[in-house]
């Protein structure tokens, strides 16, 4: 495949509350960022299981965004976000133990009243995932 | 009906040209009629109309859909717009399921239609595939009894204890102190009306100086309350939570003491009264101040000697010294909280702890509120006048060191009392230091004046340093605002200490499972929208536990409070979504991970050891379901199936 040509696709679970709201926000304020971003919204980042995310790399994603309130009591759950912080640490040794790499993983703290950041996160994780190219490891051949 | 084959209908908006400007809206509808289990698909240039509504109504009837999946808008918008709209059509509304093709998408890429359209359909592929999995989630009702706990009677408990007696709810009240009022109690006059701190009218009364703890709160029929009491627990939910109050003994029964203070007359023991801040001295048995209420005597069990000289004279026998704690179990449908605020204690500044005569604006307070007309206020180390007195603002307030915040009523105390003593004594040479001067309520910016005309000297810089000799008087460094230092003596200084939590907020935070905000305080769900609940439903707060407030905003929030409390009680019952976290019993090993992540406590062990999720409490976070080992527990609207049918429908290829 041609490197130049590689269009990634990016899985990036929004958080109902802060994420989803922020992106929502960058498209009222006509804010534009990589297409290969594709949102799922969950009611929390706390609720994004291991499991969605390794299902998403074996669906196709070449990267994975989780994105919840912010830190410091800015989530709407408490802590949700400090759960599914811990996990996406946990998660990023793991893929990288499997060839996946855990670089092709991150989460990011944003609150709705932030689509610049939205907008600035998803576009260097759209760049670092152009960069890194496709999945090394084929999870679906059987 | 959810088990039947999924026919779904797909409705895609153009929203004018929001939508169908960047996104072809007809080779949208093309390809989602084309996708798996849609067996109509239609494009509209409003979904949201009337006309718009009608369409799918009539779609879902025709049709016989039981999906609806609505491309348009974000649902932040219009999610329980289209939500009824199934409602109304005889359909279970959380069968719909909205592609948010127009803030996440034809808004993104304004000018790219191939890419808008694109994308579209990625949206529009992981929604249809989500719909399948969709099931129909009901209501159900909880009653809501007809009862409030506040905690706290200060001068926001009392007003949210007196207004939600006014509607006719009964109210328990707690108090840890043997007396109620909490600090305005101590404060002599209040600006901005100076009237007594202890006799402030309630709204409900006539505005007579009645005094508003004993004769409103005490005699109040629908009110009971409880001194020298603590909350020990909370369980349940909004309308039926239960609580547990551990009360100490008071050793003298309220109902039996007629105050006739022969007990305190014969009691050998002397101990610093704590209401005068050490400024005077009470006995073992005692009341604080004489319009202190309850009116009944309190004994200290931790200074009396049980010498049994009280129980000997009381003519009603009202006096036990062997009372033990009692345990009072409450049921109440909402809860009130309303615990104040404590004076930082500036131990360390400003010779604060070290030098007698450096007190804080309490302190003084009580001894404005002592001292006779024409008495000088003195120094606490000789008893001697103060002639010269220096005031500092901004101690812990406003400070990276102590607290970042402002405390917002010290400049007003500083000023209250400064115009007091100048008035009471022109000759007084007082000064304050200060930061900035901050008065921005109404009628406040008159004691600023005031104070100028009557001479108060004010000099704007960060004191350095308080020194004092033995017998001399103290000396101050100043940096001066404007360039340069100076040096002032002062016979008396006092510090405008900040307001802080009091001691007991984190340990209530933690029996209420209450967010605080980083600087201490109780947090409020919105600090403008809904700035008197908390992240629990039924619980709210007012006053200076959210944060530091003279008493004006203290009663309007309280006043608040009895109004966000009343409305689950006056309705009598909530409705509560079952779209929350549910165990599949068969499947639980009764791990109890789930019950220890729930950041509400939602979840509960059942007599069998099987999890499971109080509805009422739960709000659907979800994050319980990614701790069980078993998968035994799931979230109903987005269970992992539901997840998972999104995410291999947004990445699937065209």
């Amino acid at each position: 495949m041609d490197k130049a040509a590689f269009e990634p696709k990016i899985v990036a679970y929004c958080c109902w509350w802060c994420a989803y709201g922020a992106a929502d926000l960058a498209g009222i304020s006509k804010l534009t960022y990589p297409a290969s971003v594709r949102i799922v919204r969950v009611p929390c980042s706390g609720r994004v299981d291991p499991l969605h995310v390794l299902s998403a790399f074996k669906a196709g994603a070449h990267g994975v965004i989780v994105a919840g309130c912010l830190k410091d009591g800015g989530c709407h759950y408490v802590d949700g976000n400090m759960k599914a912080e811990k996990r996406v640490k946990a998660l990023k040794k793991a893929l990288d133990s499997v060839g996946i790499g855990g670089d092709r993983l991150e989460m990011y703290f944003l609150s709705a009243g932030m689509p610049d950041k939205f907008v600035e996160y998803t576009t260097e994780f759209a760049r670092r995932i152009e960069r890194l190219g496709p999945v090394g490891l084929e999870m679906n051949r059987e | 009906m959810s088990s039947r084959e999924p026919r779904i209908g797909v409705f895609v908006c153009h929203c004018g040209l929001n939508i169908a400007k960047s996104v072809d809206v007809k080779a949208l509808r093309e390809y989602a009629s084309k996708l798996h289990g849609v067996v109509y698909a239609i494009d509209y240039e409003f979904m949201c109309s009337e006309t718009g509504q009608r369409l799918i109504k009539e779609s879902i009837k025709n049709h016989g859909l039981n999906r609806v999946v609505v491309a348009s808008c974000s649902p932040k918008l219009h999610e329980l717009t289209f939500r009824r709209v199934l409602s109304e059509a005889g359909l279970n509304p959380f069968l719909l399921e909205m592609a948010n093709i127009r803030e996440q998408c034809s808004w993104a890429y304004l000018f790219e239609p191939a890419k808008a359209t694109e994308k579209a359909r990625h949206i529009v592929c992981a929604s249809v595939g989500r719909s399948r999995f969709l099931e129909e989630i009901g209501d159900k009702e909880e009653p809501v009894k007809p009862s409030t706990l506040v905690v706290g009677a200060g001068v926001a408990g009392i007003h949210a204890a007196l207004g939600l007696a006014d509607i006719g709810f009964q109210v328990h009240i707690i108090e840890k102190n043997p007396f109620i009022g909490g600090i305005v109690a101590k404060l002599g006059n209040v600006f901005p009306t100076e009237d007594c701190g202890i006799c402030i009218a309630p709204y409900s009364s006539e505005m007579h100086r009645k005094c508003l703890y004993k004769q409103q709160l005490i005699n109040n029929p629908l009110i009971k309350l409880y001194t020298l009491s603590k909350l020990k627990s909370l369980s349940g939910y909004v309308g039926n939570f239960k609580a547990r109050v551990v009360q100490a003994p008071r050793r003298i029964d309220e109902r039996l003491c007629i105050g006739c203070s022969k007990c305190t007359a014969v009691c050998p023991v002397e101990v610093p009264n704590e209401y005068d801040l050490g400024l005077s001295k009470r006995k073992a048995v005692y009341v604080p101040f004489l319009q202190a209420a309850p009116h009944a005597y309190v004994i200290d069990g931790e200074t009396c000697t049980k010498c049994r000289k009280c129980v000997e004279v009381c003519p009603t026998n009202a006096i036990s010294l062997e009372q033990n704690p009692s345990t009072i179990d409450l049921e109440v449908g909402t809860v009130v909280v309303a615990v104040g605020f404590e004076e930082f204690e500036p131990l360390g500044l400003f010779g604060f702890g070290k030098n007698k005569d450096v007190i804080t604006q309490l302190k003084l307070a009580r001894m404005i509120d002592k001292k006779s007309g024409g008495e000088e206020i003195w120094k606490p180390s000789d008893g001697k006048p103060a002639q010269r007195i220096v005031m500092i603002q901004c101690v812990g307030s406003r400070d990276k060191g102590t607290h970042a915040y402002c405390s917002k009523i010290c400049c007003m105390i500083a000023l209250k009392h400064a115009r007091t003593l100048k008035k009471a004594d022109p000759d007084l040479d007082l000064t304050i230091c200060y930061k900035d001067v901050r008065l921005p309520g109404r009628n406040y910016e008159r004691y600023y004046t005031d104070c100028q005309e009557l001479g108060v000297k004010f000099l704007w810089g960060d004191v350095t340093k308080v020194e004092g000799d033995a017998d001399g008087p103290l000396r101050l460094d100043v940096d001066l605002a404007t360039g340069g230092s100076t040096q002032l003596d002062a016979d008396l200084v006092v510090l405008s200490s900040a307001l802080t939590p009091s001691n007991d907020t984190l340990e209530l935070s933690r029996i209420l499972n209450l967010t605080l905000s980083p600087d201490g305080f109780f947090m409020e769900q919105h600090p403008k929208l809904a700035p008197i609940d908390t992240n629990i439903d039924g619980i709210y707060i007012c006053g200076a536990c959210q944060g530091p407030k003279d008493i004006p905003e203290t009663i309007d929030q309280a006043i608040g409070a009895v109004a966000r409390a009343a409305i689950p009680m006056i309705a009598g019952k909530i409705k509560i979504d079952l779209a929350k976290a549910i165990v599949d019993e068969d499947l639980c090993i009764g791990c109890a991970n789930c019950a220890a992540v729930c950041p509400y406590n939602a979840i509960e062990m059942a007599p069998r050891g099987t999890a499971r999720v109080i509805e009422a409490v739960c709000k659907g976070c979800g994050t319980c379901v990614v701790e069980c080992p078993a998968s035994a527990i799931q979230l109903r609207h987005f269970s992992d199936r539901q997840v998972l049918a999104a995410v291999e429908g947004i990445l699937a290829e065209d």
